[in-house]
């Protein structure tokens, strides 16, 4: 009995639990899934930098504007694609957030674009606020064969009501429409309508007894069950319907006269013209040791300006390692991505025109941890990322870390 | 008790019986076919920039005159009710149309012009009674077939017409549905998967459309055997189960 009554209640409460998920609000989502990628993808690929969100909070019908560059490392992993057609996403979990327009280096991207290996480019995307609610949002560039290459992301909270939200747009033919709606009477009018074609063809068959047919089927005798007046019926009903078609369809072309099919091409988009570099670097070695979570490398540079360089940052995997003793190079909290920690480097006199030298960089963070970026789990071991040089006048020279070997240390001895 | 009402409860108690075989086949069909329909053609049903004059009367009609084959099999060759395609899609029309209001606009946000399902219950319709006229299941895959696919683009299109305005968007050249999925973002969906008209059928003057619904009843009919026989002889066949006289002496005492 009481085994009875706790299976009961334990039913119950699942169908509680199922009942309060169904019903419950769909304004938050907790989780993005992009640690759920490879470190190698997510180092070797695609970096992204100087990402800018217009803003964290937006009422609906808010527009709120992301800007920044990425660049396809020129050393493209050989164990992903690399087919260069792409399309820049504007990530949210569903439309809470309608895209009006992404631009590649200041070109409107309408369809997917063929993008160059090795090229940097700049991006801004416009996006309307259109449900309340706590939504992450972020940068992404999907590309053909390769899959999505996720960059940087932040929460933000809209406020307000979706009641009343229109996106009006206006044809070519000069009517302005409502993309909330547009087309929507129309389509449930027709859908109905043939539904209840069906319906009523279903109630002439089904009204009449069904399993008992089977017996008189078995008996041979199946031919009693179809009459002449059904197959009347049966005539109506096809020709009914096809002629409906053809009128329907003739009444749609005199409506619509001037359509067109869905749209496809690819675009060439021209990477960004390389900026002068004042700096060459060559990533010597590089360890990871895995009690200190410390990646630690030697790049060898050579200044070819005639300013002193110094090394200001390295970023991977939408995480930012900052020099911090660059006067005013510290962490904003508003930065979307990840915060690594401060990069220690030595020596840490700037490099001086002409010179070149060995730096070893000393990158000690959890984040190698909880981002999983730790490639010794992983079939390939190298990483990638930017090196961020600057001179005393602020200029900056980005220098691609594209596919270094990484040796772990594992600090104890094995048997 | 009189002999009248011993038959009137019989027929009641039938009716009822009837009423649950139905409705469990309806049920069955709704989950069957729609995640059949889901894994072959979903996206072309999911999204309004999907349903192309190309690939969309190419795809969905022959992935989707399997079910309604196969159950007009077991339906006319056991019971003699020429029902079994309308049945097949209807389940499915409702089975989408639950998945679409719930999951993509209730839950999603997705606005329901962006996401509602075609309609393939006039041609499930004109199918079953192309098998009741003819009462013969190679003449109904040759004509009932050919028709599923003509009526196919032209059933739908009604509804799709005004998706395919042209609009000039930031400078480029739209319709309205590129404009649609532009816009309500589809993170995983990015604009190069989908699978849609690319211009590769130009040798035949731009008349995409009649081709592919050619094609797409032709390879219909082929689809339509099939699964026919599969219905006829898998789906509907009694040969599993042991007639009375075969049973055990112990088995009829019981």
């Amino acid at each position: 009995m009481r085994k009875r009554v706790m299976r009961m209640m334990g039913r119950a409460g699942a169908l509680a639990l199922l009942g309060m998920i169904l019903a419950g609000p769909t304004n938050r989502l907790w989780a993005l899934g992009e640690k759920s990628q490879e470190g190698f993808l997510r180092m070797r690929t695609v970096i992204f930098y100087d990402t800018q969100f217009s803003g964290r909070k937006f009422k609906v019908g808010d527009d709120m504007t992301v800007t920044g560059k990425f660049q396809l490392l020129p050393i493209w992993p050989k164990e992903i694609a690399f087919s260069g057609i792409s399309w820049l996403n504007f990530f949210v979990p569903g439309p809470q957030f309608l895209r009006e327009g992404t631009w590649i280096n200041n070109r409107f991207m309408s369809c997917s674009e063929l993008l160059e290996l090795g090229g940097t480019y700049e991006y801004k995307t416009i996006a309307k606020a259109r449900y309340p609610g706590h939504w992450p949002v972020g940068i992404m560039l999907s590309m053909k064969d390769a899959g999505p290459l996720i960059g940087p992301s932040i929460y933000v909270d809209v406020e307000g009501s979706h009641e009343g939200f229109t996106n009006p747009i206006k044809t070519l033919l000069g009517n302005t429409v409502n993309l909330e709606n547009y087309g929507q009477s129309r389509m449930l009018m027709w859908t109905l309508v043939t539904t209840l074609i069906g319906v009523a063809w279903l109630g002439f068959w089904v009204g009449r007894p069904f399993t008992s047919r089977l017996g008189v089927v078995a008996a041979g005798r199946a031919k009693e069950l179809i009459s002449g007046a059904d197959k009347t019926v049966a005539v109506v009903f096809a020709l009914g319907t096809i002629g409906l078609i053809v009128v329907a369809n003739v009444m749609t072309a005199s409506q619509f006269p001037h359509t067109i099919p869905i749209q496809e091409t690819i675009i060439r988009n021209a990477p960004l013209p390389p900026e002068p570099s004042r700096v060459e670097a060559k990533v010597l070695d590089a360890t990871y040791d895995v009690p200190s979570r410390t990646l630690a490398f030697r790049v060898e540079v050579h200044n070819t300006g005639d300013r002193p360089l110094v090394l200001k940052e390295f970023t991977t995997a939408n995480v930012r390692f900052l020099n911090e003793q660059v006067p005013g190079n510290t962490w904003n909290p508003d930065f979307p991505e990840v915060y690594g920690g401060a990069m220690k480097i030595t020596p840490s006199e700037p490099v001086a025109p002409g010179e070149t030298k060995v730096l070893e960089v000393v990158l000690a963070s959890a984040e190698w941890e909880n981002q999983r970026l730790t490639m010794y789990h992983e079939t390939t071991n190298r990483f990638g990322g930017l090196l961020f040089f600057s001179d005393p006048t602020g200029a900056r020279s980005i220098i691609a870390v594209a596919d270094q070997l990484v040796i772990p240390r594992f600090g104890v001895t094995q048997m | 008790m009189q002999y009248s009402q011993v038959d009137a409860e019989a027929k009641a108690v039938a009716r009822k019986f009837d009423v649950v075989v139905l409705l469990s086949t309806f049920l069955a069909l709704i989950a069957g076919f729609h995640v059949h329909q889901m894994l072959v053609a979903g996206d072309w049903s999911f999204w309004v920039d999907w349903k192309d004059r190309n690939w969309w009367p190419i795809v969905a009609p022959i992935m989707e005159i399997t079910f309604p084959a196969a159950v007009q099999a077991v339906l006319w060759t056991r019971f003699r009710m020429p029902i079994g395609a309308t049945l097949c899609c209807l389940g499915l029309l409702f089975g989408e149309w639950m998945n679409r209001y719930i999951n993509f606009n209730g839950w999603t946000h997705y606005p329901l012009n962006f996401v509602f399902p075609e309609t393939f219950i006039p041609a499930a319709v004109v199918l079953d009674i192309v098998l009741m006229l003819t009462g013969n299941w190679i003449v109904t895959a040759l004509v009932g077939g050919e028709l599923w696919g003509w009526l196919f683009y032209p059933t739908n299109w009604v509804m799709i017409a005004p998706f395919h305005l042209p609009v000039e968007y930031q400078g480029s050249l739209m319709s309205v549905a590129d404009v649609i999925n532009y816009m309500y973002v589809r993170t995983s969906t990015p604009e190069y998967l989908r699978i849609v008209e690319t211009g590769t059928m130009r040798s035949f003057a731009g008349g995409v459309t009649g081709v592919a619904a050619f094609f797409s009843a032709f390879v219909s009919v082929c689809m339509y055997v099939p699964w026919w026989l599969m219905g006829a002889h898998f789906f509907g066949s009694t040969k599993f189960f042991k007639t009375y006289e075969s049973a055990s002496t112990e088995v009829k005492h019981a």
